[in-house]
């Protein structure tokens, strides 16, 4: 992981925490490709990201995404539209709890792998449930979140404001969001079975209060009232349409109000992330950080802050 | 067969909604589910080390499959509960039951985690 402006910001103000986040994104890398490529390498597949192009796999996003970590972390290079791998990477070690806490994820997607590759087919969201939650409720994607909800500035609004949590899925965002700031919150989620999860999860902390659960797909947002603040968390390639969503997003804004995005990005760790995502569910691969920005730029909006690290985008945005 | 997989102990539980007494055996530490033979009331009861019990409550609803009978109730893999479960999932296990831990259940659940013994 290289040292960006966010990290050798975080140096400065909490050299402990740098060196922690940097050792977690290392060993998340490290772990998820060693564990790919072994997968591959035991279901002689290795051969066939050789010899055939990306384009030729039945899904090509995920041939193109995993070929492209290979190349990100080293151990292999595009000759054209085919890999070459230069060399296989060794068992790591993992000793940070946020990564142990994502191996049985981490396994799962190698363990899948080698079919996905060769027939398209991915998990079913229902019946891997407990997965793709895990995927989105890792205490690795909580360390995100609530980085970008400091960040972002979420915790200033006050007890009266209101933030709309944009598909919460799995509800981390939901309770990091109760945890960190004072606002109300408006979850706005279409699945019916995600719902349960965050009544469920949003009563077991005591928050009902605060909590409004609105059943809508982004895409399709009409609140009663303009909000002060959306918070979207790893929300643009998991919806069909990201453009419209940001102009929904736009529309049920105050004209003070603000967007809060994290968001993994098509670079560096994000391309891991990238990969797990699309597995569980998410309808593309992630966006790179410049189409992230472009998009909320297209939507009217003026981006007022920008950080993150290679793979990992914290943003704000306000209506111009 | 371990030492403790050999114990196991009689134990008068009295329904919370029609105060019926039933005597079950149980045998190992841990969350157990029970549905009274009288009345149908759903209970939890989380037993300690010794078998002793350190919780009975009445709930709404259980995923007992073995009605009016002592059954434990366990997550099939804890690595798989996510951060937003997990303080719930360590309470329990100390014998502790949160308030609204019936919402808990429910999530654990409704993830396909929680499963009951044969």
């Amino acid at each position: 992981m290289p040292i960006t402006p966010f990290l050798l910001a975080k140096f400065f103000s909490d050299p402990k925490e740098a060196m922690r986040l940097l050792r977690i994104a290392s060993e998340f890398e490290n772990y998820s490709v060693w564990r790919m490529y072994s997968a591959l390498q035991e279901s002689q597949l290795l051969r066939q990201l050789q010899e055939k192009p990306w384009w030729e796999f039945p899904d090509k996003d995920l041939a193109r995404n995993l070929g492209d970590i290979f190349v990100y972390k080293g151990y292999a290079a595009w000759k054209g539209d085919a890999l070459v791998f230069k060399s296989s990477p060794a068992r790591p070690t993992v000793s940070t709890s946020e990564v142990a806490d994502l191996i049985p994820v981490i396994d799962k997607v190698a363990q899948m792998l080698p079919r996905a590759l060769l027939t398209g087919e991915k998990p079913s969201l229902i019946e891997d449930r407990a997965y793709y939650s895990k995927l989105l409720g890792s205490a690795a994607h909580k360390v995100l979140t609530d980085i970008t909800i400091e960040v972002t500035g979420l915790p200033t609004l006050s007890e009266s404001a209101v933030i709309v949590d944009l598909l919460p899925r799995a509800g981390l965002s939901t309770l990091s969001l109760l945890e960190r700031t004072r606002a109300r919150i408006v979850a706005v989620e279409p699945l019916p079975q995600n719902i349960e999860l965050i009544k469920n999860l949003v009563k077991l902390v005591g928050q009902q209060e605060r909590v409004v659960i609105v059943q809508s797909s982004p895409e399709a947002m009409k609140l009663p009232e303009k909000v002060n603040a959306v918070f979207a968390s790893s929300v643009m390639h998991w919806v069909s349409n990201p453009h419209l969503v940001l102009t929904r997003v736009r529309e049920n804004l105050r004209e003070d109000g603000f967007l809060a995005v994290y968001q993994p990005c098509y670079e560096g760790g994000g391309l891991i992330l990238s990969l797990f995502h699309y597995f569980f569910g998410a309808v593309r691969v992630v966006p790179k950080s410049s189409e992230v920005q472009e998009l909320i730029r297209q939507a009217g909006f003026k981006i007022t802050k920008a950080t993150g690290s290679r793979g990992f985008l914290a943003l704000r945005a306000e209506p111009q | 067969m371990s030492h403790a997989a050999l114990r196991s102990k009689s134990l008068k539980l009295t329904c919370t909604k029609c105060h019926e007494d039933s005597v079950v055996s149980i045998s190992s530490e841990g969350m157990h589910a029970f549905v009274c033979p009288f009345c149908g009331q759903p209970h939890l009861i989380l037993v300690d080390a010794n078998l002793g019990i350190r919780d009975f409550r009445p709930v709404s609803s259980l995923p007992v499959r073995k009605p009016f009978e002592i059954a434990k109730v366990k997550v099939k893999d804890e690595s798989l509960i996510p951060v937003t479960l997990k303080p719930f999932w360590e309470m329990v296990k100390r014998g502790v039951l949160p308030p609204n831990f019936e919402e808990g259940f429910a999530a654990l659940e409704a993830l396909g985690l929680l499963e009951v013994e044969d």
